[in-house]
């Protein structure tokens, strides 16, 4: 029999081919982008109050641990002093086992832990130092900056 | 061949996927930050207001200069703390987010931090790559 005029509706089947490569194009975008997404964390800390506009740097609370990074002129890289003593090794993991031994053996884990770093220190070693304090369990790190450090990073 | 069930099937996967992915938000992705297995999730952190300086090296070798960048824009140094004063009026609790080269020497971050305590800006958080192998 033959039909005329319009077909019946079953009769128009789409074409989801090209459809179907560009979703799977962008689902294996998506995948990939996944996997490959670089995450940002953060470290916050919060600068001493006693520090400000005014200009009063009379920091009253003596700190729990001193650590002072520095580079040695012998280009041996960044050396590591803590309470006024020179760690043995300089390495982050040494001074992350060191708090960690101040810790077990009293020290107040909300305590100030001062960070104090030469000018030529990386900063990538500032935040390893600063990593190294929260593994070994302490919380309230602070950085002494002086206020007239602007004159060179110009 | 009937492909409607592949499509229902691949068009799920697709909005998971589009869901998964985190859209990390990079400020300036050029910056190597340094590493810092104990770095927080930028996402799960309650940083408020902020206020991001990214510092980043210029990558001229020997020569020592580095670019402070604020909203993608170089901008000096007094120009930093300007505008963080201005911040700091604005709102009482900004907090800075710094974002810096990790190879940098420290005085370009600690220049920002005097930066944000002449300014009276109390909360400083540093960017860092949360994985092993920043020792």
């Amino acid at each position: 029999m033959l039909h005329r005029g319009f077909s019946p509706a079953h009769a128009y089947a789409p074409n989801l081919a090209p459809m179907v490569d560009v979703v799977m194009v962008i689902l294996v975008f998506f995948m990939l982008g996944t996997s490959l997404a670089v995450t940002e964390g953060v470290l916050p800390t919060e600068l001493p109050s006693q520090i400000g506009p005014q200009g009063e740097a009379e920091i009253s609370i003596v700190p729990t641990v001193r650590i002072y990074l520095w580079v040695s002129a012998d280009g041996a890289g960044c050396r590591i002093r803590v309470m006024d003593e020179a760690m043995p090794t300089n390495s982050f993991s040494a001074l992350r086992a060191y708090l960690r031994d101040k810790r077990i053996a009293g020290a107040d884990p909300t305590g100030r832990v001062l960070i104090t770093a030469e000018s030529e220190v990386t900063y990538q070693s500032v935040i390893s130092a600063m990593d190294a304090c929260v593994r070994a369990g302490f919380s309230n790190i602070q950085f002494s900056v002086s206020l007239d450090v602007t004159a060179g990073a110009e | 061949m009937n492909l409607a069930p592949m499509v229902d099937v691949t068009m799920c996967l697709l909005i998971f996927f589009m869901v998964a992915t985190r859209m990390v938000e990079q400020e300036n992705s050029q910056i190597d930050l340094p590493i810092a297995p104990t770095a927080e999730d930028a996402e799960k952190q309650e940083l408020g207001n902020r206020f991001v300086v990214n510092v980043r090296s210029d990558g001229t070798p020997g020569v020592d200069h580095v670019a402070y960048l604020v909203q993608e824009t170089e901008i000096p140094l007094s120009e930093v703390f300007t505008r963080l004063r201005a911040e700091r009026q604005r709102d009482a609790d900004v907090n800075c987010v710094i974002r810096a080269d990790r190879g940098l020497p420290y005085k370009y971050v600690q220049a920002v931090m005097a930066c944000c305590a002449r300014a009276d800006v109390r909360k400083v958080t540093f960017s860092a790559i949360p994985r092993e192998g920043g020792d």
